[in-house]
């Protein structure tokens, strides 16, 4: 069996983009956009971890490679046809990775799973101040917001963002994701409002559920 | 644990087989601090890599590594180090931090930047579409001429978009006591397509359920040949002009 996800990791170490491109581009005629980020995309970043923690690669290689895989995700963003939506109401999200944090793949391609169920999605990338989320959040005023943190000492940061955002008057609800929902569980967190979604399988089942109680809340 | 008094300009530690710290110096101790086992002062996630790198088998290795700083943040290093016996080795640190992060910044700030002006892309995109429903919306006005009878004039091309943004309020405004009569003025339409006619048909269909009478005006030749060729009730009514229509229903 080839492994998609090494031959990608590997492409993406070397810097090789248009490769990179074509072969997603391969996997995307008989494969859905969730099983690219899922079972290929995340694997290969994994796997520069694994690669890294035996001592093969730097961080420098892994910046290299973040950016070949960003580049790849901006690109299917553009060739996403939005959903057709012939409903008038279209559900919003905000999306944003924590003050400091520079892991912001996943939150991405969270962003691209909204996008691709008809939601309007605004994505601020990461390490963004709260006052300027804030300010972004006043003016969108989005159904639910995601936010996403990697580093394992982001708790207390991220238990001071949900306080904050659990407050904002219009109740939106709030999805955590990144690593530190993936390894670190953080149940104690979860309430009605506050969901934390381990990845993007639970993401698309979420949304299929989700989606009924926000339409009903917000009409 | 002894302070080496070697003048090494830089982080310095002598560890002994299970990583006890047995030596270090200055620089060591001011900038990353000191601990009796060197594990201690490493991310957990870095144990794994660390133990599984250095042993006594593997006399000489670099190691990237991080460090954990006091405030939780990590610090990127490289660790060269050498074993003297099976007992000992030196660790020299080399801190990357600076030189990373200077790069790092600057491509954050010019991925912000992107993602500042898609944002800004995309908010023009989403008012333009505003503006499209907007403008669909008023493509069709429910124009009441007596009790009876209303007057709605089409405007533009008759896509499926514009029909699905004017159906509901059509249907609706037909709903009021009194409607019987409804015209849709063709004069000033453009192109016909055929989603849209589908969607015209539905709200004409729905009309003829609620008892309305539906007359179609101003339709010109070509179009009423494409017509034709269109899902439209059979039972359709046509009047050349306007005029024509409001002397016949309008006047009495
Ligand atoms: C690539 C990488 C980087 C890249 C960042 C790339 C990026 N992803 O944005 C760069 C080089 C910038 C980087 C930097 C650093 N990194 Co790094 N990095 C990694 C690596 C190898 C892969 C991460 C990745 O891309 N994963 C792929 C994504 C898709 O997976 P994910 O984030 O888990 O997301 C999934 C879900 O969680 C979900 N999701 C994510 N977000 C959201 C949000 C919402 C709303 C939803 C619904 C879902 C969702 O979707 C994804 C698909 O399921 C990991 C190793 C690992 N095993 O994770 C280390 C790792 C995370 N990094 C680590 C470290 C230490 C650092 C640095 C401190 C290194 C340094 N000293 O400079 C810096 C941190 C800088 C900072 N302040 O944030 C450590 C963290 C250790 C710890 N104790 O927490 C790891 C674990 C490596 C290690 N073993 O030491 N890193």
């Amino acid at each position: 069996m080839i492994n998609h996800h090494e031959t990608l990791a590997h492409l993406f170490l070397d810097g090789e983009e248009e490769k990179a491109l074509e072969y997603v581009e391969t996997l995307l005629i008989d494969h859905p956009q969730l099983y690219l980020f899922e079972d290929i995309l995340t694997p290969a970043m994994y796997y520069i971890g694994e690669l890294w923690e035996k001592n093969k690669i730097t961080v420098a290689d892994e910046h290299l490679a973040t950016g070949i895989c960003d580049f790849i995700i901006s690109k299917l963003e553009t060739n996403l046809s939005e959903g057709v939506n012939s409903s008038n109401k279209q559900p919003k999200v905000m999306l944003f990775g924590v003050e400091e944090e520079q892991h912001y793949i996943g939150l991405k391609m969270a962003a691209n799973t909204f996008r691709a169920e008809g939601w309007k999605v605004r994505y601020l990338g990461p390490n963004l101040r709260l006052e300027h989320s804030l300010s972004q959040l006043h003016k969108f005023k989005p159904d639910v917001i995601g936010i996403s943190a990697a580093l394992s000492y982001r708790l207390s940061t991220l238990k001071n963002i949900i306080h904050e955002l659990a407050h904002l008057d219009w109740r939106p609800k709030l999805l955590i994701g990144g690593r530190m929902a993936k390894s670190y569980g953080l149940s104690d967190l979860e309430s009605n409002q506050v969901i934390v979604i381990r990845d993007l399988k639970h993401l698309e089942e979420w949304l299929q559920e989700g989606v009924e109680s926000i339409y009903n809340e917000t009409s | 644990m002894k302070r080496v008094e070697q003048s090494l300009p830089l982080p310095f530690y002598v560890i002994d087989k299970n990583y006890n710290i047995v030596g270090y110096s200055n620089e060591a101790e001011e900038e990353l601090g000191l601990a009796n086992n060197f594990l201690q002062l490493l991310d957990e996630e870095s144990h794994e890599k660390f133990q599984k790198m250095v042993r006594p088998e593997t006399i000489k290795v670099t190691v990237e590594i991080n460090f954990k700083k006091s405030g939780g943040e990590f610090q990127l290093a490289d660790l060269h180090v050498l074993w003297d016996s099976d007992l000992h080795a030196k660790v020299l640190v080399h801190l990357k931090g600076n030189q990373l992060q200077k790069v790092t910044e600057s491509l954050a700030k010019l991925r912000s930047r992107l993602n500042e002006s898609n944002l800004q892309l995309l908010e023009e995109k989403e008012k333009l579409e505003e503006a499209v429903k907007q403008n669909n919306l008023l493509s069709a006005p429910f124009i009441e001429l007596n009790e009876e009878t209303a007057l709605i004039p089409l405007f533009g091309n008759l896509t499926e978009e514009k029909l699905f943004a004017v159906e509901d309020h059509i249907v609706r405004s037909a709903q009021k006591e009194g409607i019987d009569r409804v015209f849709f003025d063709f004069t000033a339409v453009g192109e016909l397509k055929r989603e849209g006619i589908t969607v015209l048909n539905n709200v004409i269909s729905s009309l003829f359920l609620m008892g309305v009478k539906v007359k179609i005006i101003g339709v010109k030749p070509q179009q009423a040949r494409e017509l034709k060729e269109m899902p439209l009730p059979s039972e359709l009514n046509f009047m050349s002009t306007l005029q024509e229509a409001i002397q016949k229903y309008c006047t009495n």
